[in-house]
């Protein structure tokens, strides 16, 4: 055989075992679509996720993808399915007693049936609309604000995935019932906080004021305070509105630019001072339970956990002096969806109670592909617990 | 109806007689949980992070003008831009026991594995890919894993410390690992812990047999072509019946039937039937039957369900109790399924702990105690 021969041999040779391997890898064969929920996307599960998702999981909305068409939501399947099944969503995290809080996040039985039996049993399409599907607008939950203070404009280059911004906003001498933020980009104002910076601090023992006025986030719906309290604004004090921003997969390397606005709703003068009574605890077990003594007589509005714990599960309890005992709460802070509950109605706390709370490390309950707690095992364990005084 | 039948060539689904459906496979690589971004090398999610997992996925050419087009082969598009290729993600469904005995799937959501205990001292264990073809020989000599027949736990950190355990070995076929077990009693427990690569988490995975496994008869079945093969009958998961006991190989190729639930009309019969299910789970917990848990799960959801419409009827404070209650009954019986699946027992008791104290709550609002 001549050289040029078994070159020609041998690149023959090569090609077949070239194209078995490909015929192999991309092995032609014949099966049939697995379909086993009698729940459709445009029956079943589009009107659970207009109702109880829209506000977050829209074009423009600050999830990392629109669930509002079929097309738009079965690559989610599996992570809509482990992200239920952990109890991520909706971001709420209270595990008992949620009907005692306002504005709750919730699915009832029979929609997170329908939407776990969609997710695992092959996505069916439905009637599928050919309808565009409009970009989020936000708008003042809480309707026009006293006041608004546009925030300076915020460029986030295209090499940044993430940023926290800063700012310190003067604010007038009067008490506020309530402050919102309305985004300039919703799809990056990922959460905020807003609270007073005051020059000196006072209150009753064990009492402080509250300076945290709002934990904001996407998607939710903001609470103003009763008529009758207020969180206090000494004179000179200023707003601090701290804003975490994020860019979603869908927007990496883009630069992006936001500007938000700020809403300050006022409260009528003379109204109660909201005050924060706080119970922490510094850990290094795996479950704590530690107590705070209530020393005048209060009303419980809210309640909520340091905003950076994640990876616990928190339950406080009141233990009255006449020897009852009144559950508060019972949830799994995240960090990344940290909020304020507010009772639906005070509870009243007689001086002497014992507030109670039992915190434990604890993630066992979730799928193997749900996502865990990112910052480790928490070193310790703090609740807030948002007061006015009097029975 | 059943993704994991795969022929050849064109003809009828075997268990359905549904026509069957042309699909070009491949492997890629996927996020566990953002299954919308699918590589086709190695690497971590960009939208978590997450190792990127293996994954059965259907191959098609669609137009970016046109994503509705789904063809079989590349070509050109009707604005004559060429094709773009497609990668769907395939879902798997076969985790019916191929040698009568206990199976279940890996938390990466590709592999699965199978224990036998075939004679009195003898633990075998067989690994599966996604559609629960074994593995090749070459792949299962690098699988690490030991059989675990003794150990202590300890709850405060949720680890567990070997005491007794025993090396799984290569079959000289490479057909499965196994290891010779001594001081085992039935039902016989014993835990198989598992690095399938030298990198990866190890799985454990417990099992309890009742009594020794046996290998299933095989019936020939006709295809759709006319030629007969020679397929096993799976056991539904345990406790199983012997082949014998079923009428035909297409009735024993399906999957386990979704659980009928018999709804009652009141309020005491849906919550007698509650108690019950929750009963038929704790059984089947404690004897390490964890792949049948959601059977029962599922039809507690279903009872759970029911009790919905008649939330309005309860007092106001057992009202605002009452709804997120039953949801969270539906959302621990379906994570109920999916650690059975998984085969951990740690796993299991904490998704029954917590699928039991949202059943207690259920009785309470309901005015029944538990």
């Amino acid at each position: 055989m001549s050289p040029s021969t078994r070159v020609r041999s041998l690149r023959v040779a090569i090609a077949a075992i070239v194209t078995a391997m490909v015929a192999l890898s991309l092995m032609r064969t014949e099966a049939h679509k697995p379909i086993t929920s009698p729940f459709t996307f445009s029956d079943d599960v589009l009107p659970i996720v207009k109702a109880r998702c829209a506000s977050c999981h829209s074009p423009g909305g600050v999830a990392p993808m629109s669930l509002l068409t079929h097309a738009d939501a079965v690559p989610w399947g599996e992570s809509i399915r482990v992200e239920l099944m952990a109890g991520h969503m909706p971001p709420w995290g209270v595990d008992v007693s949620a009907g005692r809080f306002r504005n709750v996040q919730h699915f009832s039985a029979r929609e997170m049936n329908v939407l776990l039996t969609w997710a695992s049993g092959g996505t069916p399409a439905g009637q599928t609309s050919q309808e565009p599907v409009a970009e989020l607008q936000p708008q003042w939950a809480l309707g026009a604000p006293d006041v608004t203070i546009p925030l300076q404009a915020v460029q986030i280059p295209g090499d940044i995935q993430e940023r926290v911004e800063e700012f310190v906003i003067p604010v007038p001498d009067r008490p506020l019932r309530a402050v919102d933020l309305l985004p300039g980009t919703p799809s990056i104002v990922r959460r905020a906080t807003v609270s007073v910076r005051a020059v000196s601090e006072s209150g009753v023992a064990g009492l402080t004021p509250e300076r945290l006025v709002a934990l904001w986030l996407p998607g939710d719906h903001p609470v103003a305070l009763d008529s009758g309290m207020a969180f206090h604004v000494p004179p000179g004090a200023q707003l601090r509105v701290r804003i975490q921003y994020r860019k979603t997969w869908q927007h990496e390397r883009q630069a992006m630019t936001d500007r938000t606005t700020v809403g300050l709703y006022f409260a009528d003068a003379g109204a109660a001072d909201v005050q924060v009574l706080r119970a922490t605890q510094s850990t290094g077990n795996a479950s704590d339970t530690f107590t705070t003594t209530v020393t005048d007589d209060i009303r419980a509005v809210a309640v909520y956990a340091d905003p950076d714990l994640s990876g616990a599960s928190l339950a406080a309890v009141a233990l009255l002096p006449d020897g009852s005992r009144e559950e508060l709460i019972s949830f799994r802070p995240r960090a990344e969806w940290a909020r304020r509950y507010w009772f639906r109605e005070p509870i009243s706390l007689p001086r002497g109670t014992r507030i109670q709370v039992t915190a434990r490390v604890d993630d066992a309950l979730l799928p193997p592909a749900a996502a865990r707690p990112l910052q480790g095992k928490p070193t310790s364990f703090s609740l807030a617990l948002n007061v006015v005084s009097g029975k | 109806m059943h993704p994991d039948v795969v022929d050849s060539r064109p003809g009828s689904c075997p268990v359905c007689k549904m026509s069957l459906v042309p699909v070009r496979l491949d492997t890629s690589w996927l996020c566990p949980i953002h299954t919308r971004e699918i590589s086709e090398k190695e690497g971590s999610c960009r939208i978590c992070g997450r190792p990127l997992v293996a994954a059965r996925v259907a191959v098609t050419w669609t137009c970016a003008a046109q994503p509705g087009i789904d063809r079989l082969e590349p070509g050109t598009c009707p604005d004559g831009t060429p094709t773009v290729q497609r990668r769907t993600l395939r879902p798997h469904g076969n985790h019916n026991p191929q040698h009568g005995g206990q199976f279940f799937m890996a938390a990466d959501n590709w592999h699965h594995v199978e224990g036998t205990y075939p004679r009195a001292g003898v633990f075998r264990l067989y690994v599966y890919d996604d559609y629960a073809r074994p593995l090749a020989p070459a792949v299962l000599r690098r699988v690490a894993a030991r059989v675990v027949t003794n150990e202590r736990y300890d709850a405060k950190t949720r680890t567990s410390t070997d005491l007794t355990a025993f090396q799984l070995r290569p079959s000289r076929d490479g057909a499965y690992l196994e290891a010779r077990v001594t001081g085992v009693t039935f039902p016989a427990a014993m835990t198989a812990k598992i690095k399938l690569k030298p990198d990866a988490p190890e799985y454990r995975f417990d099992f309890t047999f009742p009594a020794v496994t046996r290998e299933p008869v095989t019936v020939p079945v006709r295809n759709a072509g006319g030629s007969t093969r020679t397929t096993p009958l799976p056991r539904t998961n345990p406790p199983a019946p012997q082949a014998a006991d079923t009428k035909s190989a297409d009735a024993a190729a399906a999957p386990p039937p979704p659980p009928v639930t018999q709804i009652p009309e009141t309020i005491p019969e849906i919550l007698a039937q509650l108690k019950a299910r929750d009963a038929e789970i704790r059984d089947l917990i404690r004897e390490g039957n964890f792949a049948a848990v959601w059977v029962p799960a599922f039809q507690a959801k279903d009872l759970a369900i029911a009790l919905e419409p008649h939330i309005g009827h309860l007092a106001p404070a057992a009202r605002e109790a009452a709804e997120p209650a039953l949801q969270r009954v539906v959302r621990f019986a379906w994570l109920l399924d999916s650690f059975g699946d998984l085969g951990n027992r740690q796993q299991v008791e904490d998704g029954y702990a917590a699928f039991a104290q949202a059943m207690a709550e259920v009785s309470k609002v309901f005015g029944v105690a538990p």
